[in-house]
């Protein structure tokens, strides 16, 4: 008979995030909350519901700062509010809460500088003099990515993923460190 | 003797409370937005990408 003895390494993941407020009118989900860095700026996570050509349903997740002239909030703009960490995981966090309330549809993210015409419109004010590759194209998804791939792990008890392949136009099961242009997100039955 | 690590994943959820002044500060730009498409540009887009993709569930 084998002994077998198990060591049992404790791994704390510790996600700050802000509290938020929830509101739903006209199929639109909406989360506001105050992100406390260098200064305290109101941002807004929205889940606005669409129907694909083949009738499925699925929500989008757009993200942004509040805007106190346009009344609206904007995702064109980069706050740099020095607390990344705080606001990426409040809005990763909106996804359990969203899904809690609609958890028979897909949550589809995908940034505005994923879009085809972006890198020229980014050439055309940009300082950073990038050469073949545009720096800021897909830099919101990656940004997403890069804070999902941290707590996938508990993340997959509850979701499933998919990340849009760009070359197949198509999406596959998603995998840690990838390059994806697009995320969707199923809660597990 | 088999050696086995096993790791246990421990979440903790620390959710930084709001103010009284950052509710008010919220329901008053909650009042303005509340049911406004505010990214109709990004759901267009959204809508571009998937209008030929099946969606794999």
């Amino acid at each position: 008979m084998k002994n077998i003895l198990s060591l049992h390494k404790k791994a704390l993941i510790n996600i700050e995030n802000y509290d938020t407020t929830f509101s739903i009118k006209n199929s639109i989900v909406q989360y506001l909350f105050e992100s406390s860095g260098q200064k305290k700026l109101i941002k807004g996570v929205q889940y606005s519901k669409f129907e694909t050509k083949s009738g499925e349903t699925v929500y989008n997740l757009g993200f942004g700062d509040y805007d106190s002239e346009t009344k609206g909030i904007t995702d064109r703009k980069s706050s740099n509010n020095g607390d990344a960490r705080k606001v990426f995981n409040t809005v990763l966090n909106t996804i359990p809460k969203f899904l809690k309330e609609f958890p028979d549809f897909p949550i589809f993210i995908q940034g505005s500088d994923s879009h085809n015409s972006f890198e020229e419109e980014c050439r055309s004010s940009c300082s950073k003099n990038c050469n073949m590759i545009c720096k800021n194209k897909d830099r919101r998804i990656r940004t997403y990515i890069h804070f999902l791939d941290k707590k996938i792990k508990v993340f997959s008890k509850d979701y499933t993923f998919y990340g849009f392949d760009e070359e197949k136009k198509t999406f596959v099961e998603y995998e840690p460190k990838n390059k994806y242009t697009a995320i969707l997100v199923y809660k597990k039955k | 003797m088999i050696m086995r690590n096993e790791e246990k994943i421990v979440t903790k959820l620390n959710v930084i409370p709001m103010s009284k002044a950052t509710e008010k500060r919220l329901s008053k730009v909650l009042h303005e937005i509340k049911g406004k498409d505010l990214f109709p540009e990004k759901t267009e887009f959204a809508k571009k990408t998937l209008q030929n993709v099946k969606l794999p569930m």
